[in-house]
């Protein structure tokens, strides 16, 4: 009955955009990114991703392929607050399409719907790669993506007002499916013993989830481990218990130096969905963390 | 559902106190409404830019060098056969080249990447970025080279115009080829191709003008530009307009007005996926004005003409899927030039030839005003360079470059003249510690055709440290 009602619904929605308006063309960052859009946008967005999840998107660049799909976007959603800083500025200038440039309605960036964590910090890049305006890497919180979600509505209802109740609605169950999650999520990882992680990025789902977050492989945010920071690293943990969790793209070798030392799992994780990923391919990222938490 | 809703936050605050980082003590952990910033304006930018300041970035870039032929391997290179205005022309006696734009005095060439032995600041590039208003942005980069401050560029693009359209003005590196847009601290190598270096100039071309770009709206990558520039490029737009008569004898340069540099460019990049990238370009040029004077002993050699160039570039790029940092990424880039120059020549004497005798002698065979050789011919010149960089680990990669320049080299000047390719190796291993420094060290061998058919062999050893700080912007592909 719930997709008859749901058809029904759709279909007097595009009934009433009398010029039934084209789907939105939406470039986002990442996967991740690209999500947040298909579940708010549903089938009034058409996604292009702009970089995968299987690297750093730090250290991704400007190619052509971006350009063409920010040329043809009518709206860009961006994690934000400068986590694309290396290749989004150079993308969106080559793109030569007013419409996604920050300040438009197309431009949205997850990171200024939300608060961030870690705000205010020196802008000193002595201390690494450092974000003053805060911690960017909100898409690790399901909560954050929940409010995300909501102001992402609110824009493509600014964008295609015809469908802005369906947008608002999608948001609206999204967020409440984050919050219901999320409490499931809590109970599950209560008593981990805390993570070792390679940078500051999971943290997010960590402090989410109450999870004691125990220390960087990373010397300083961007600064690839090195022998001594690892050695310090172990002797400050040793004797407890934790576990050390990286992403996939991140070099092995620190992460498992420790991991022998301390006699820890050493666990590699995915910090995207799938380049079609939906919400539930994003509730099955943040499961595959809880399942590694759980299990201590 | 609810059930499991509230057992969920039950269990949550009892379990754990509260979320530390929130403010109430008794707040409920899953309630979003702390994460919710004041009321957003659309397409809010979280930055750290500093408000109505423009963005500035600093790049120091120096290094230590040494050659084993006495700090004169810079010298040879700008002898080369074919791309010395001054030389190779069959004449015995050394010419003084007047182009425009740069003149540079034998031996003492300001130019970039001419390097004493030893240590050397190169240059120190200071670089604002800003937006202007909803129409228009701007940039301008100000080079610290030596002892002189030079306006690398200077200009405006627009940022409202539909249709994928952009317009430039300014000062700025032409969007012809891949490299030359490209700034010092870009590059793979300490210095230019030798292509850009010998066919273009010092600075590739960098010129005063307007472009109009369009990026059109198809599933593949396509850029179409032209450009409309002043025309200062040594080697294709040398300008130096009209020069006083001699005794009454006009001289062959005139003055033209600008712009005289008309350049158009392509740029077509297919979709190959998130782990290749290939972007392949095709450029032409054409300069109504090239006026180049030759000061011989007794006389100037005036060359007036037109010429013009077609190039084709390339680069592919690989990042292997869950690379870390630069380890396994591969970079291939090469580029080729062909240059036309369609000249008449015309030499007229300001002092008596031969000089041994008094100038009022019958014997003379040229008094001052007197002109000399008359000819129109072409010049033919042509270069390519390929390159490629491998990361090796995460923070190094090592790069390899083939340079030859002159594969076509002939002159229709006196009667006509044709010399052998000049050639280069380099091969270079970089260290990047951050995206915010690099250490590099470089060996060259040079195999230059001097003098005619001679050919002069040269090695260089470049120990680099290039350090960029402030708000640096994204570099394009």
């Amino acid at each position: 009955m719930n997709w008859l009602r749901q058809l029904l619904l759709t279909g007097l929605l595009l009934a009433l955009a009398a010029p039934a308006a084209a789907a939105l063309q939406v470039a986002a960052t990442t996967p991740n990114m690209g999500m947040l859009a298909r579940t708010v946008g549903g089938e009034h967005v058409v996604i292009d991703v702009l970089a995968p999840g299987d690297r750093d998107v730090h250290h991704f660049e400007a190619r052509p392929s971006m350009m063409v799909a920010l040329r043809r976007a009518d709206l860009l959603v961006a994690v934000g607050a400068e986590l694309e800083g290396g290749w989004l500025p150079a993308a969106l200038k080559g793109a030569n399409n007013p419409a996604v440039l920050p300040g438009r309605p197309g431009y949205f960036e997850a990171a200024a719907a939300v608060t961030l964590e870690d705000a205010g910090g020196p802008a000193d890049r002595g201390l690494g790669d450092v974000h003053p305006m805060g911690n960017p890497h909100v898409y690790f919180d399901p909560l954050r993506m929940g409010v995300a979600a909501e102001a992402l509505a609110r824009q493509l209802a600014v964008l295609d007002p015809a469908h802005a109740a369906e947008f608002a609605a999608n948001a609206a169950a999204f967020a409440a499916r984050m919050q219901q999650e999320t409490a499931g999520w809590r109970d599950r990882a209560a008593g981990a013993p805390g993570v070792l992680l390679n940078h500051k990025d999971a943290v997010y789902l960590l402090r989410r989830l109450d999870v004691p977050v125990l220390g960087y492989l990373e010397p300083l945010p961007g600064i690839p481990a090195t022998a001594r920071h690892v050695s310090e690293l172990i002797e400050d943990l040793q004797g407890r218990e934790g576990l050390v969790m990286r992403m996939a793209y991140e070099p092995a070798q620190g992460a498992g130096r420790v991991g022998e030392a301390l006699g820890w799992p050493v666990y590699v994780m995915q910090n995207n969905v799938p380049i079609d990923g939906t919400a539930d391919d994003y509730v099955a990222l943040i499961e595959s963390w809880v399942l590694r938490l759980e299990r201590h | 559902m609810h059930r499991f809703l509230i057992g969920g936050i039950a269990a949550a605050l009892v379990t754990f106190p509260a979320a530390a980082q929130t403010s109430g003590p008794q707040q409920d952990p899953l309630d979003p409404a702390s994460l919710r910033p004041a009321p957003q304006p659309l397409g809010k930018q979280v930055t750290a830019g500093s408000r109505f300041n423009p963005a500035v970035s600093v790049i120091i870039d120096g290094a230590w060098y040494t050659d084993n032929v006495g700090g004169e391997a810079f010298e040879i290179l700008r002898e080369a056969d074919g791309f010395s205005a001054g030389h190779g022309h069959g004449h015995e006696e050394e010419g003084e080249e007047h182009g425009g734009g740069h003149e540079d005095e034998h031996g003492h060439g300001h130019s970039h990447g001419a390097l004493e032995r030893g240590f050397n600041l190169r240059e120190v590039e200071i670089a604002l970025a800003a937006t202007v208003d909803p129409y228009f942005d701007a940039f301008v980069m100000f080079v610290f080279d030596g002892d002189e401050v030079e306006l690398e560029e200077a200009f405006v693009t627009t940022r409202s115009l539909p249709a994928g359209l952009q317009a430039k003005f300014g000062k700025f590196l032409s969007d012809v080829g891949y490299i030359n847009k490209q700034h010092p601290h870009s590059w793979d190598f300490f210095d230019r191709p030798l292509v850009s270096e010998l066919l273009f100039g010092d600075h590739g071309i960098q010129e005063t003008g307007v472009q109009l770009s369009w990026v059109a709206p198809t599933a593949q990558y396509l850029r179409l530009g032209v450009e409309a520039l002043q025309g200062e490029t040594e080697g294709i737009a040398a300008y130096l307009g009209a020069e006083d008569d001699v005794e009454g004898t006009a001289r062959i340069l005139e003055d033209t007005a600008g712009p005289r540099l008309f350049t158009g460019f392509a740029k077509f990049a297919p979709d190959l996926g998130f782990e290749h990238a290939v972007q392949l370009g095709a450029s032409v040029g054409y300069s109504s004005t090239f006026q180049q004077s030759i000061e011989r002993e007794t006389f100037y050699q005036d060359h007036e003409g037109t010429a013009n160039f077609w190039g084709l570039d390339g680069v592919y790029k690989y990042l292997p899927s869950g690379g870390s940092g630069l380890r396994g990424a591969f970079k291939l880039q090469g580029e080729y030039f062909y240059r036309t120059r369609d000249l008449d020549r015309r030499d007229v004497f300001f002092a008596c030839e031969p000089e041994d005798l008094a100038c009022d002698d019958p014997l003379n065979e040229f008094q001052p005003g007197d002109i000399g050789v008359q000819e129109s011919f072409k010049d033919r010149q042509d270069g390519f360079y390929l390159q490629a960089v491998y990361g090796v680990a995460q923070r190094w990669t090592v790069g390899l470059r083939y340079d030859e320049v002159g594969l076509t080299n002939r002159s229709g000047i006196d009667g006509g003249e044709e010399w052998d390719s000049s050639k280069r190796y380099t091969a270079a291993l970089n260290f990047l510690p951050t995206e915010f420094s690099r250490l590099r060290l470089q060996f060259a061998r040079g195999d230059i055709s001097v003098d005619d058919g001679e050919r002069e062999e040269y090695n260089q050893v470049f120990l680099q440290l290039q350090v960029n700080f402030g708000a640096h912007g994204a570099h394009t592909f």
